[in-house]
């Protein structure tokens, strides 16, 4: 008799579990609108970059704070090409709040910046992409690939003016992610929201601290060549 | 008032009144070039400005074509290529500026995203692209349909 009542007891505890799970999934539902199919736009920039028809830098601020959503900016905090000399911006020196920096030259080579700004980043990377084939420089590449963007989530994209998103999304379509998932939405220079974070300072001087940024380091990972 | 003075101001009146009406036409019926000419022909050549040269230009009044570019990006590059490629006639002095300067300036009413070209005449910009309209894109990616666009704006 006892036992029938515990039984009984966990059954009604389960079935009210089950209920709650289902109208928070739904209330959530509710809450957080659904995004618009990830649509490269018919335009200049969808057609250089492939930035996202419905989700860019006009609209981002809507879809900010999501949980079903990873937010990445692939820039340096420095990036040793000299932007300047043709007008160019090679510091951080702003981020769309929420987003991530994972910069992309420490996930693979980069390659076709103009002559004039010299050479890039030119140290390890977790892939070489040559003609278009990416080959894996470290045994946990693919690993650390998938835990920075995983397959699970949507993946937002933004750099500086559109370029390395660009890139990342063709690296990551490349390797096998979903490019249903992947939305770029552009780059923070033609941004002009409300969810603007100024790393660059008053005095000249840029606050890193502000970021959450993603390090690699290199020298714990171990090279394929050494297996 | 007698004949002859009569017969005057009749025809002084008609005079006049032809005389409205040829102004009037010229200035009305009459569809004048709002197209703009620029400083220099026969040659491609492009003159960088920063966004305080630029608002001097416009402060100034001047007619000018301006290319904004973003460093790096490869399809403004083209446009200057496309333009030393043009025949001789159709090649032309421009200025450019920087995104980074150009979001500082006035043009950032009209130009919002890298890469653009204006045209600006008498300090008033009359005409952009835009890197995020569709209607825009053959523009970007065809240098004869750039041409077509440039001849809408610009004498040669």
């Amino acid at each position: 008799m006892k036992n029938s009542r515990i039984v009984f007891g966990s059954l009604i505890a389960a079935i009210a579990v089950v209920a709650g799970l289902a109208l928070g999934s739904l209330l959530w539902q509710k809450r957080v609108p659904a995004l618009p199919k990830a649509e490269v736009a018919n335009n200049e920039r969808g057609q250089t970059f492939g930035i996202d028809k419905n989700i860019n830098e006009a609209s981002i601020d809507k879809y900010l704070g999501r949980d079903d959503v990873v937010y990445r900016d692939m820039r340096m905090l420095e990036d040793p090409a000299e932007y300047e000399k043709i007008d160019g911006d090679r510091f951080l020196s702003g981020i769309v709040e929420g987003f991530e920096v994972t910069p992309l030259p420490y996930l693979v080579n980069v390659e076709g910046l103009p002559e004039a700004v010299g050479k890039t980043y030119e140290g390890p990377t977790l892939y070489t992409v040559t003609d278009g084939k990416y080959t894996e420089n470290y045994k946990e590449s693919k690993q650390i690939l998938e835990d920075l963007f995983p397959k699970d989530k949507n993946i937002f994209l933004m750099c500086g003016g559109g370029g390395y998103a660009g890139m990342t999304k063709q690296m990551l379509v490349t390797l096998g992610w979903n490019a249903d998932k992947l939305y770029v939405v552009g780059g923070y220079w033609y941004y002009e929201g409300e969810h603007n974070i100024k790393i660059k300072q008053g005095d000249g001087s840029f606050a890193f601290w502000k970021l959450a940024y993603h390090n690699i380091d290199f020298s714990k990972l171990t090279e394929t060549q050494d297996e | 008032m007698n004949k002859r003075t009569k017969k005057w101001l009749i025809g002084g009146a008609i005079g006049l009144a032809a005389l409205f009406a040829a102004a009037f036409a010229i200035a009305v019926i009459i569809p004048h070039d709002s197209r703009v000419r620029l400083e220099s022909y026969g040659k491609s050549e492009s003159v960088l400005l920063d966004d305080k040269e630029y608002e001097q230009m416009i402060a100034d009044k001047r007619s000018f074509l301006i290319m904004v570019n973003q460093p790096g990006c490869i399809r403004t590059d083209d446009m200057s290529t496309w333009f030393l490629e043009y025949p001789e006639e159709m090649q032309f002095k421009y200025y450019s500026m920087s995104w980074a300067h150009a979001k500082d300036t006035s043009l950032h009413n009209y130009v919002k995203y890298a890469p653009s070209l204006a045209v600006i005449k008498g300090g008033e910009v009359i005409a952009w692209l835009d890197a995020d309209s569709e209607e825009d894109e053959k523009y970007f990616g065809d240098p004869e349909e750039l041409k077509t666009w440039l001849k809408k704006y610009i004498i040669f």
